[in-house]
Parts: structure tokens; sequence; C-alpha cells
């Protein structure tokens, strides 16, 4: 036989429901859109007419001196922001032949696809750090650099 | 006779009647010899009783009387709640509130941190799987805790195989 609940214990029982249901129903709907700013970085020892490049601002380069990289110059060659859908995938074209691949996934977390000529080069699937920014690049001849940052918008 | 009718007699006789129900009895009692010889038998016994009430004695003098029953009623009535532990008392109606509270506070947060809500430092955070996707690539990668940058580094494999194994570094080598 059921026993008959008081007022209060009703009252509780809601708010222990509200409490879970509100605990329990937050992850899923924070699946979102990424809206994220890519760079193709070059950097390099030597100074480069500045007509020709554009030189990264400085509070950045003093942030990747910090990280640490070690190149005196480093040059914005292109910037493209865009959003990727939630659970969808967008690809960013940074050069003729570099594209990065981004994926918003589960968790959250975020894959990121580095192609090259066409071919895919490297996969990093990361979760989703708030004020994170990733880089994926490599070495070029003479001793320069290169690299895509990865930064989301609205972030700092 | 109905018994309502002997007890409203009975009220009649010792005044506690409304003037109207008074009136009423009256007339009655007029028209019925019944409740007449009721009422006489009843005004008798009054009378009888008044006469007659026991007189009793208090062996003790008044005041030492009634402080008797006074300290035996005190020593019936529980004691006042230690005004120490007052609050506790006040505060032990809301602690089955407070406890659930408190449940449902522990679980959202321990749930967050696992789903990645908040958005904390934790380790778990920084997960990361990295893979090369071509058999002349390795890469290398680590994260820079102090400025919350991650890297990426890709290298050509006869190049990486010269210089440095394959390795995945934590934090703070140098790119170059």
């Amino acid at each position: 036989m059921s026993r008959a609940r008081s007022p209060r214990q009703l009252f509780l029982l809601r708010i222990l429901a509200v409490g879970l249901a509100t605990v329990l129903g937050v992850g899923p709907l924070m699946a979102a859109e990424l809206k994220l700013d890519l760079r193709l970085i070059w950097c390099t020892d030597e100074k480069l007419p500045p007509d020709k490049h554009k030189e990264v601002e400085p509070a950045t380069v003093e942030k990747f001196r910090k990280v640490p990289f070690k190149w005196k110059y480093y040059y914005e060659i292109n910037r493209v922001t865009g959003t990727v859908p939630s659970r969808g995938t967008k690809a960013f074209k940074m050069s003729a032949k570099c594209t990065i691949e981004i994926t918003e996934m589960a968790g959250p977390k975020v894959e990121a696809k580095l192609i090259g000529e066409g071919r895919p080069v490297v996969k990093a699937t990361k979760n989703l750090t708030p004020g994170e920014w990733t880089t994926i690049g490599g070495d070029d001849k003479d001793g320069a650099g290169w690299f895509v940052l990865i930064t989301e918008l609205g972030e700092k | 006779m109905k018994a309502e009718q002997e007890l409203e007699l009975q009220a009649y006789l010792d005044g506690e009647l409304s003037e109207r129900a008074a009136r009423r009895v009256a007339d009655w009692m007029a028209k019925d010899p019944e409740a007449r010889t009721l009422a006489a038998e009843l005004r008798m016994t009054k009378a009888a009783l008044a006469g007659n009430d026991p007189e009793l004695a208090v062996p003790e003098t008044r005041d030492f009387y009634w402080s008797t029953i006074r300290r035996a009623i005190e020593s019936l009535v529980p004691a006042e709640p230690n005004p120490d532990l007052g609050w506790l008392l006040a505060w032990r109606r809301y602690l089955v509130p407070l406890s659930s509270l408190a449940l449902v506070a522990i679980l959202a947060v321990g749930i967050a941190r696992f789903s990645g809500i908040t958005g904390s430092r934790d380790p778990w955070m920084n997960l990361t799987e990295v893979e090369s996707l071509s058999d002349h690539i390795t890469s290398h990668s680590f994260r820079s805790r102090s400025e919350n940058v991650f890297v990426v580094w890709i290298s050509p494999q006869d190049q990486v195989q010269e210089e440095t194994p394959a390795t995945e570094e934590e934090d703070d080598i140098v790119i170059q």
C-alpha cells in the first residue's frame, strides 16, 4: 500500500526532479555551432618588405614567442572566418595547397584535419577548451615555418 | 415527554434560555400538566441541593494549598529547551530541504565537470588525440599551459628519423 505524501515532501520531490532534469538536460543542449577564426601564418627570421606581407600584431607575436616559437617575424598569409555547424564539418581553404577541415563533435570535441595538396596529412581530435588556441604547422625551407592558427571567435 | 423537552425545561428553570425560548416553555408548561409536574420536581431537587451543599475545609492555609498545586503543575511541565541549542532545533526543520539542495548541487557540479559544461581547467579537458594520416609525415604535439596554446607540428618522416624520434610532448619544447 502506498503511503500518502505531505505537501512538503511533494515540493521537495518537485525541486529534486527539476534540478536533475536541468542538470541532465544541459549537456545535450550545449551542442552549438562553432564560430572560428583561422589564420595561415608564415614565420621566419628574415624581415620581409612590409608592403608585401602583413605582420601579425605584436601581442599575438609575443604569445607565440612564449609558446615558445623562436622565429623573429610572423606574417599573416591568409585569414578566414567561418561557422562550423553543430555536429557538422566545414572546410576552410587557407591556401592553394592547404585546407583545414573542422568537425564539431559531441563532448564537446573538435576534430581538425589538415589537408595538403588534396591529401589528408594529420588529424587532431581534442576537447574544446575555452580560450585555447590551436596551431597546426610544420617546417618550411631555409629555416622558416608555417602554421594555421585556429581560435574560437568571441573568446580571448 | 422527550429528553430534549426535559432538558429544555431544566434550562428554563436554571434561567439559561433566551427570552423567546423561555416564553415558549412557559406556554408549554401552562398547557401540559406533565411538564408542570416535572418542573415542580426539578425545583424541589434544586432547592434540596442548594441547602445541603457539603462544607469542605482545606487543612492548610489557602495560600499554601494553592502554592502546593502550582508546584505540582510546574513539575509536570517539561523544562524549557536549552537556549544554546535553540538555533539547532530551529534549523532542524531546514535540514531535509537543505540536504536535498546540496545533493542536487553535487550532482550538477559532478555532471558538469564530466560533460565539460563549466570549462574548468581540469586535466581531462585537455585530452587530445593526434593521428598522422600520411606515411611520409610524423607529428609532434604539445600544449603550452602558460599560454593556453595547443600545437601540432608535422615533419617529414625521413627528417624525423634523422633528428628526433616521434614523441608526443606535454609542454615547453622549442619549435624551430
